[in-house]
């Protein structure tokens, strides 16, 4: 927790690192509205190509990539199984007691494999790889900016996310310090039933929330010193410019799902039902 | 203009403690203070040190009695959002626990908080906080994550945040409280030299005796009463006044005190270890010639 | 007659990763028993993981932890009980308080040692006593007490436990010179009424000189110097070259003989420094 920056942050000088962070969100966007676009054999294989290019400007190494994609293999495979199953079609494969499979629910369920993987390849090389989190507070900041005219508290949201990141580090330590001082005095975090368990974390929580309360005092007060006074006329040291390269990127993805929507309407290989 | 950039005259204020009851935190005070003076502020915990340095920037508001800075009375009840704001930016604070003061993720965005508040154009921002950052000696340090910083180093930051406001006055709130004797000698060192050569006007509040050595002038809060404003030697030629007050004092004075109870006639009024050894070394010296 | 013995102890943080540090190399030493042991250092020397590997919040890597001659880690399953014979009091205690009283939070200890309702309330009575808790906030919220109160009633959770080795990170941290005072007053009482072994760390100098009959010194996890706190002080030279500190007192008086004043043995308490100048002066 406190080795890499928290989060799954990767530093590296790529060039999807350098692009601004708003760019980098709309392009995401973007690009899930691409993967949807696919319908066929050619467009899919257009789809694996560019996340293909995508991992090899990221710089991010794809062992890495291939950690994200542990937490959701699962859903993967439940998604798969249901549409081969439950496809059915013209040309039929096999087929053993109630159990059909056709040639269309193997299609399918290869499809639907594919976009959820470049769904998640690409949102974590565009988002939470190469852009720290406090950038994509700011970029979305920055993005839901317009929705400040009916009153949405958008920069009171980005504090907050803010804060919490630059609290996450202390209150984790502060949290190892809790149990090892209670462990000291004979705590049991991890022998007995559930219920004894969680009465276990009695004594961690309660200090653990007392802190962070006196905390978010201090640090309210120190804030109020320091002149701040909401949103209202701050300026920023740091504000985001956006660079030829992030309009490329940008236009680029954009003609890629222009590029779907044809091969989509000249229809070519297998479709989609 | 005043001669003094705070001044405060019959300052009361009260707090509620936990059972709801208004009790008195400051009484009576009169406190006037030059622009450039070095202010130590010492008393026990619960003194009402830190309510005092809340009121003289405006997070409390007296109960009554008048605070006047540079001149100009912040009691009058009538001032602007923007007046305030003023005196928080010319009146800057650091406090006891650098984990809750720090603001950003990284080292540059936090101390750019103060500035960004103030609707300071980017360039200048950057410009100040440049500034700031070389003026605490942690150029290099822009893009660090603060949580990875020594104590010393974070209090540093948190002076460099205070200072990119470009203040008058900078409140240290027993800021280096928590610090290692390493840490604690970067933060004083850097007040120093702020003091020194920027010619801001420091009040330092302590429970470090050596500390408060080295100020222009002591004040002693108990029970919410200022006891004393003397300039340190006076104060420490009474060690027995603050030991009543459980206050400590330095164990150079402690000697100092012992040899004339014992009859030893030292010279001057000696409080850091430096003096009051030359003055044991000049005595020596008087007594040899003497006896020789 | 050795307490606690550290045998060729390593210790390194974060291992395999990036951050890797060794917090301790090869630490040999010995705590005596019955005596008061200082334990100073810069921040990061090695000293807190040094208190965590004392009790068994932390294993070496490699070396062998000796409490009365026997390994602490020789049974993992019962390391709670070293936990309960060597009493750690970490930085700050204050804020592990979390029970509904002051008198609950102290009986903490002792209920996770399985001991009777009568035992226990003995033992919340008499540590408060020890520490100088008056019996009227035993029945408070432990977040009503003053700061000083907290940190003595965080102490007397330990103490409650009648630990056979007493270890305080930084015991006086952030209280006033009265609250520190109490502190150390607190400490001298719990070993004159148990005779049970003290270790302290802290940076005060001063503070070490009052309390401590023993001295070690850690500089980048290796241990440099251990001995009376007479033998560590008198190598001030040797302390100051690394930027360790020596009691005020003792600076003062180092300051007199070079500047050609005769003093023999250097002394670190104002106590003992008064007669060799009365000598010099008379």
């Amino acid at each position: 927790m406190n080795n890499i920056s928290f989060g799954q942050y990767y530093p590296a000088n790529s060039l999807i690192h350098s692009l601004d962070a708003r760019f980098k969100v709309i392009c995401a966007f973007l690009y899930i509205v691409c993967s949807f676009l696919c319908k066929n054999i050619l467009s899919f294989a257009a789809l694996l190509a560019s996340a293909a290019l995508l991992v090899a400007i990221s710089g991010i190494p794809p062992k890495i990539l291939l950690k994200s994609l542990r937490p959701i293999i699962f859903i993967l495979l439940f998604t798969v199984v249901i549409n081969m199953f439950w496809t059915s079609g013209e040309n039929l494969v096999f087929s053993w007691w109630k159990i059909r499979i056709y040639y269309e629910g193997i299609m399918n369920a290869l499809f639907i494999a594919v976009r959820i993987v470049v769904l998640i390849v690409g949102t974590s090389i565009f988002l939470t790889y190469t852009t720290t989190p406090i950038a994509l507070t700011d970029a979305l900041e920055s993005l839901l900016s317009p929705l400040k005219v009916l009153r949405a508290p958008v920069h009171e949201f980005a504090m907050m996310i803010t804060i919490a990141l630059r609290f996450i580090p202390t209150l984790t330590e502060e949290t190892n310090r809790i149990m090892a001082a209670q462990k000291a005095r004979g705590a049991d975090f991890t022998t007995g039933s559930i219920f004894k368990r969680a009465r276990a974390l009695i004594p961690i929580l309660v200090p653990l929330f007392v802190s962070a309360f006196r905390r978010a005092d201090e640090l309210a007060t120190a804030m109020e010193c320091r002149c701040y006074h909401g949103g209202e006329g701050r300026t920023r040291l740091n504000i985001p410019h956006s660079r030829p390269r992030d309009y490329v990127m940008l236009l680029l993805i954009v003609a890629f799902g222009a590029g779907l929507i044809l091969i989509n309407i000249y229809g070519i290989g297998y479709t989609m039902k | 203009m005043d001669e003094y950039f705070i001044r405060t005259e019959h300052l009361c204020c009260n707090y509620r403690d936990e059972n709801g009851r208004e009790a008195p935190a400051l009484i009576d005070i009169n406190l006037k203070i030059k622009k450039g003076e070095y202010i130590a502020v010492i008393g026990r915990n619960g003194s009402g040190k830190s309510t005092l340095a809340k009121l003289l920037n405006m997070i409390l508001l007296p109960a009554s009695g008048k605070i006047y800075i540079d001149g100009k009375d912040m009691t009058s009840g009538n001032l602007s959002d923007d007046e305030i704001l003023d005196i928080r930016r010319r009146v800057g604070m650091v406090f006891q626990n650098p984990d809750n003061q720090i603001v950003a993720t990284i080292v540059e965005e936090d101390i750019a908080f103060g500035p960004e508040n103030l609707g300071i154009p980017t360039p200048e921002i950057r410009r100040r906080v440049d500034y700031a950052l070389e003026t605490v000696g942690m150029r290099g340090y822009e893009k660090h994550e603060p949580h990875r910083l020594s104590g010393g180093q974070k209090q540093r930051i948190a002076i460099a945040g205070v200072l990119a406001m470009q203040p008058e006055c900078i409140i240290l709130d027993e800021a280096t409280a928590m610090l290692d004797p390493r840490g604690r000698a970067e933060v004083i060192n850097t007040i120093e030299l702020l003091n020194r050569e920027r010619k801001i006007t420091v009040i330092m509040i302590t429970h470090h005796m050596n500390e408060a050595v080295r100020a222009d002038r002591v004040i002693v809060l108990s029970d919410g009463r200022l006891l004393r404003d003397y300039p340190p030697r006076q104060l420490f030629s009474e060690p027995d006044f603050l030991r009543r007050q459980g206050l400590g004092v330095p164990q150079s004075v402690e000697l100092i005190d012992e040899l004339r109870r014992q009859g030893i006639a030292l010279e001057g009024e000696p409080v850091t270890p430096e003096e009051c050894a030359g003055a044991i070394m000049k005595y020596l010296k008087q007594k040899k010639a003497h006896d020789g | 007659m050795a307490k606690i013995r550290l045998e060729k102890v390593n210790y390194t943080y974060s291992a395999g990763t990036p951050f890797e540090t060794r917090a301790l190399r090869d630490v040999e030493f010995e705590i005596k028993e019955g005596l008061v042991t200082g334990i100073i250092g810069h921040t990061g020397s090695g000293k807190s993981t040094m208190m965590m590997l004392l009790n068994g919040l932390e294993k070496p890597e490699s070396g062998r932890v000796l409490l009365d001659g026997a390994d602490i880690w020789e049974k993992p399953k019962e390391i709670s009980k070293v936990r309960f014979r060597v009493g750690l009091v970490m930085q700050y205690p204050e804020y592990q308080l979390f029970e509904e009283t002051v008198a609950k939070d102290i009986a903490f200890g002792p209920k996770n040692m399985g001991l009777t309702e009568d035992e226990i309330s003995a033992r919340v009575r008499e540590a408060a006593g020890i520490v100088g808790l008056d019996a009227g906030l035993l029945e408070k919220s432990p977040f009503e007490l003053s700061g000083g109160e907290k940190r003595r009633a965080a102490i007397a959770g330990i103490i409650a436990m009648k630990p056979e080795v007493l270890v305080l990170d930084e015991p006086a941290a952030g209280l006033d010179p009265a609250g520190r005072e109490r502190i150390l007053g607190t400490i001298q009482n719990f070993r004159a009424q148990t005779g049970a072994t003290v270790i302290i760390v802290s940076h005060s100098m001063e503070d070490m000189a009052e309390v401590c009959d023993e001295i070690v010194v850690l500089l980048e996890g290796r241990i440099l110097m251990s001995g009376s706190t007479r033998e560590i002080f008198s190598r001030a030279d040797e302390l100051r070259r690394v930027g360790l500190d020596v009691p005020e007192i003792t600076g003062l008086m180092l300051r007199l003989r070079d500047m050609g004043a005769e003093i023999d043995s250097i002394p670190f308490t104002v106590k003992d420094a008064l007669p060799k100048l009365m000598k010099l002066l008379k």
